[in-house]
């Protein structure tokens, strides 16, 4: 097999449910060791495009080719490939968490018993494994979830959503877990989110889509412009004070609302603004810096209106 | 293929519903057996024997009587005249149809729950096999495994007719054990009449004759399997269209009961015989005992069980293969 | 761990496979069965060796007859025959059995028919006390007219139910020569409406024409009803007009049970 053909390889996607269509014309491929984000706001069809990669549910149109095979015509060759968790990990809490592997693991061939111990040994779920499903945390559930994912040895992992419900220290540990994954195994990683954060510092590679159309593919590092950060004010009186600021070359306004303004601008020169400012008998009552939202990117990349 | 149906299999087990099953079993058999058990017991102080013959004479005579009764539809009527004529048959031969002990109970009671009883413990497995794993969102994690639809629906299947017959041969089983206490475990060579027939409302006696009654009992069950695989297939495709347990529950419930309701309401409608659960009743073809449903033949309960069952099954599988998954 | 696992894998397939070849099995036989029948391999009768054992109860009742045996108007069912079985008991230590061989609606040419069957006789052999009612059918239909006014007719009828007591009693007898034989007569249910005179005169005829056959037999006893019916037949007959209520079967067991009690009494003695 070519060794530089994407793993996961997507043309005009299009599904369409009853007179709606959910997601149209989605086209992206997945390299090799890569980690590909899935960038999306509530809604966009993120799910509904995993599902077709996955086989659950029939592309009206398009074509998905998963490790050079394509997923409508082989079926079986393509599926191999992934390892996949759809919106939540939903396992069998009436069976163990080793009862559940194996059932899954005799769904496949070749999958031995020191595999599957493991697997367990990655996920750290060794003390707990043989307790009933029903009884682990969510946090314990999302990494079963992932131990089934990794059970066929996939070229490349499907994950929707998988820091749903994780408090922040395991968001943390399922991001380390992810690249020691993609480090060790040399596995490829499709994650979607609706969190740009989580993305920016996961991904290597985004795919921004939004009411069914993707909006931006092209990597993470270009979608966010480093050197700047968003920085909120909080200035009195606000109108004059958006005056000031909009007349500075090196501040980019994005949003305003009754009380604040968000800009983009280099973190070095909030001093230098703020002495304007007072210069101006402007009072600023806040000066904060947030990490930039979805919203903010739209905004960016259409210029235009942002609500889905 | 075999390490699927293993799957299907443990997560059956593991899921209690058989357990539930037989704890049913296990409670209500005791009561039937305590009630038959009540219903000899009273006849017999009655008339003040327990001689079968004079039982079986005194059945006769009372329902000579109920056939006077001018309100008595007719086809009841009909029915009545032909049990009546194979009690005859019965006594003339010197053979008692109730002789006690654990077998016998084993065959009435297999005979009385073949439409209604047993059918329903089979949709109590049957109707979540499918939707329970849609319902609960599992069946996204084994529609993504390298193996095709159908077999996942076929392991389903196959583990269904396990599970099925599991159900029949414990309630023969159960039924045995625990009736027994009260009848005694004798009576396996007991002999039995089967191979009545009826023909213009008058009862054939050509082709009666004797067996013993372990080889009725294994027909009797045999027969009642069937009965009991065509639920099944009927509650496994609606398990297949119907997301929610429950509904899918609700609306085997309700088939199975108004199969049993419209066999007695309305015998005389013919249609009613091309509804599958009407037809559950296959032990009155060996037992001999009246069929209450105009022209129904084993041939035709055979057939129209069978293309409700081949319909069910194509049904299931063009659905599940083709269906987009959204749950 | 492992062999443990490999054990219940084996068990579930054993039990699961097992019990569908059973059944497969099962079923596949009776649809042989059931589709070539096989000839019948019985030789009738089967020579009735064991003469059906009969329990030794003490008291047996076996009754014979129509709709007032029956119990028919009764709203508890019971009839004069449960009445008396009950009153009996009572006053009996051991178990006083019934077997209710009366047919509803039968006359005595169906009564006559019934106990020339084997199975009639047979029980009949181990009765102490047989109850007898009929004629009722005979003369008046169910529905409570008389069956035809025409006194030729009725005759005719007459004649006919003679023939036939003396035929029932007379096989009665030959069946079992011990048991005493209660034979209820007649009553008259329109003994209040304007036919009554002619009605009348109907019963009474064939109340004399029971006694007169009854008095050929040894331990035949008539026990008359008419009177119980004649004052107030309101008060004692259903809503039918035809048949007893429960407080005139009350009346019927009443006389039964005073003879029977004298007659055992005398007995004992
Ligand atoms: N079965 C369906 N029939 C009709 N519309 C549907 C169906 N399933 C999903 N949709 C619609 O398709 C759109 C995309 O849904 P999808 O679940 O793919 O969104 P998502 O990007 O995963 O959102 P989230 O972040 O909330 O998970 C939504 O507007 C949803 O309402
Ligand atoms: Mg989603």
């Amino acid at each position: 097999m070519n060794q530089t053909a994407p793993v996961l390889e997507v043309k005009k996607l299009s599904k369409q449910i009853g007179k709606r269509k959910i997601v149209e014309d989605i086209t992206f491929e997945v390299q090799k060791g890569e980690i590909f984000g899935f960038l999306g706001p509530n809604g966009a069809g993120k799910t509904t495009t995993i599902r077709m990669l996955v086989g659950l549910i029939r592309p009206t149109e398009g074509m998905i080719q998963i490790g050079g095979y394509p997923l409508q015509d082989q079926f079986i060759e393509a599926i191999s490939q992934v390892g996949c968790i759809v919106e939540n990990p939903e396992l069998y809490p009436y069976l163990t968490g080793r009862e559940n592997l194996e059932h899954f693991a005799r769904m496949m061939t070749g999958v031995t018993d020191e595999w599957i111990h493991e697997i367990i040994r990655l996920v750290e779920l060794e003390e707990r494994i043989d307790e009933l499903v029903k009884t682990y945390s969510l946090g314990m559930r999302q990494r079963l979830g992932i131990a089934q994912a990794l059970l066929g040895s996939p070229k490349i992992l499907i994950l929707d959503e998988p820091t749903n419900g994780l408090d922040p220290a395991g968001i943390r540990e399922l991001r380390a877990f992810i690249r020691k994954l993609v480090h060790e195994q040399g596995i490829s990683v499709f994650i979607s989110s609706h969190i740009l954060h989580e993305i920016q510092l996961m991904c290597d590679r985004v795919a921004i889509i939004n009411k069914g159309k993707i909006v931006y593919t092209g990597p993470v590092r270009e979608l966010v412009h480093e050197e700047e950060t968003r920085i909120e004010w909080r200035l009195d009186p606000l109108q004059s004070g958006v005056q000031v600021l909009k007349e500075l070359s090196f501040v980019r306004p994005v949003e305003q609302t009754e009380e604040h303004l968000y800009v983009y601008m280099p973190l070095d020169r909030i001093a230098e603004v703020n002495e304007q400012l007072t210069a101006k008998q402007i009072k600023v009552t806040g000066i904060r810096p947030v990490q930039a939202t979805l919203e903010d990117l739209f905004l960016q990349l259409t210029g235009g209106e942002t609500k889905s | 293929m075999i390490g699927l149906v293993y799957n299907e299999m443990l997560k059956m087990v593991r899921k209690k519903r058989l357990w539930v099953i037989l704890g049913i079993l296990v409670i209500l058999i005791p009561i039937f057996t305590y009630a038959q058990a009540q219903t000899l017991e009273r006849a017999a102080k009655q008339i003040g024997t327990s001689d079968w013959k004079v039982v079986l004479k005194q059945q006769i005579i009372d329902q000579q009587n109920r056939l006077t009764s001018s309100r008595l539809p007719e086809e009841w009527k009909a029915f009545i005249k032909l049990n009546i004529q194979q009690q005859e048959y019965y006594l003339k031969n010197n053979i008692d149809p109730t002789a006690p002990g654990a077998p016998t109970f084993m065959r009435k009671f297999v005979e009385e729950s073949v439409s209604l009883f047993l059918p329903l413990l089979v949709v109590i497995i049957a109707a979540d096999l499918v939707s329970s794993e849609l319902s609960s969102g599992t069946i996204k994690l084994l529609l993504t495994r390298p193996v095709r639809r159908w077999k996942v629906l076929l392991s389903k299947y196959i583990s269904l007719l396990f599970a099925t017959s599991f159900i029949v041969l414990s309630t023969a089983i159960l039924s045995y054990l625990l009736s027994g206490v009260v009848f005694g475990y004798g009576g396996w060579d007991l002999p039995v009449l089967s191979g009545f027939q009826e023909k213009n409302g008058a009862l054939l006696t050509e082709f009666v004759h004797l067996m013993p009654q372990w080889k009725y009992l294994l027909m009797a069950y045999g027969l009642s399997w069937l009965a009991c695989i065509t639920v099944a297939t009927v509650s496994f495709m609606v398990s297949v269209l119907v997301r929610s347990t429950a509904s899918g529950m609700g609306i085997m419930l309700a088939a199975i009961i108004s199969g049993n309701l419209l066999m007695q309401l309305s015998p005389t409608w013919g249609a009613i015989k091309y509804f599958a659960f009407t037809q559950l009743r296959l032990t009155d073809y060996l037992s001999g005992r009246p069929i209450l449903i105009e022209g129904m033949t084993l041939p035709l309960s055979i057939g129209v069980l069978g293309a409700w069952s081949v319909v069910a099954l194509i049904t299931a599988f063009v659905s599940f293969s083709r269906r987009d998954v959204l749950a | 761990m492992h062999s443990n696992h490999r054990m219940r894998w084996i068990s579930i397939f054993v039990v699961a496979i097992a019990s569908f070849s059973i059944l497969l099995i099962g079923s596949i036989m009776s649809l042989i069965e059931l589709f070539r029948p096989q000839a019948s391999n019985l030789q009738t009768p089967a020579s009735q060796k064991t003469a059906s054992p009969t329990s030794p109860t003490i008291g047996r009742i076996v009754s014979l007859g129509d709709s007032l045996t029956r119990g028919i108007g009764d709203d508890s069912g019971k009839g004069y025959i449960q009445l008396f079985r009950e009153q009996l008991q009572k006053s009996s230590k051991s178990e006083v059995s019934l077997i209710n061989l009366s047919v509803s609606g039968a006359t005595s040419t169906d009564l006559r028919k019934q106990i020339s069957q084997p199975e009639t006789s047979n029980l009949l052999k181990s009765a102490e006390i047989i109850p007898l009612t009929i004629g009722g059918n005979d003369l008046f239909r169910g529905s409570g007219r008389l069956e035809n006014t025409d006194p030729a007719t009725v005759e005719k009828a007459r004649l006919t139910y003679q023939e036939n007591v003396d035929f029932i009693l007379k096989e009665i007898r030959k069946q079992n020569s011990k048991a005493t034989i209660f034979m209820f007569g007649l009553y008259n249910p329109f003994g209040d409406l304007s036919e009554a005179k002619q009605t009348n005169e109907f019963v009474a005829k064939w109340n004399e024409t029971a006694q007169q056959v009854i008095a050929k037999y040894d331990r035949v006893v008539f026990i008359p009803t008419y009177d119980l019916f004649q004052l107030d037949p309101k008060r004692y007959l259903f809503t039918d007009h035809f048949h007893p209520n429960q407080n005139g079967y009350q009346r019927m067991a009443n006389r039964l049970t005073q003879l029977v009690i004298d007659q055992e009494g005398m007995e004992t003695k």
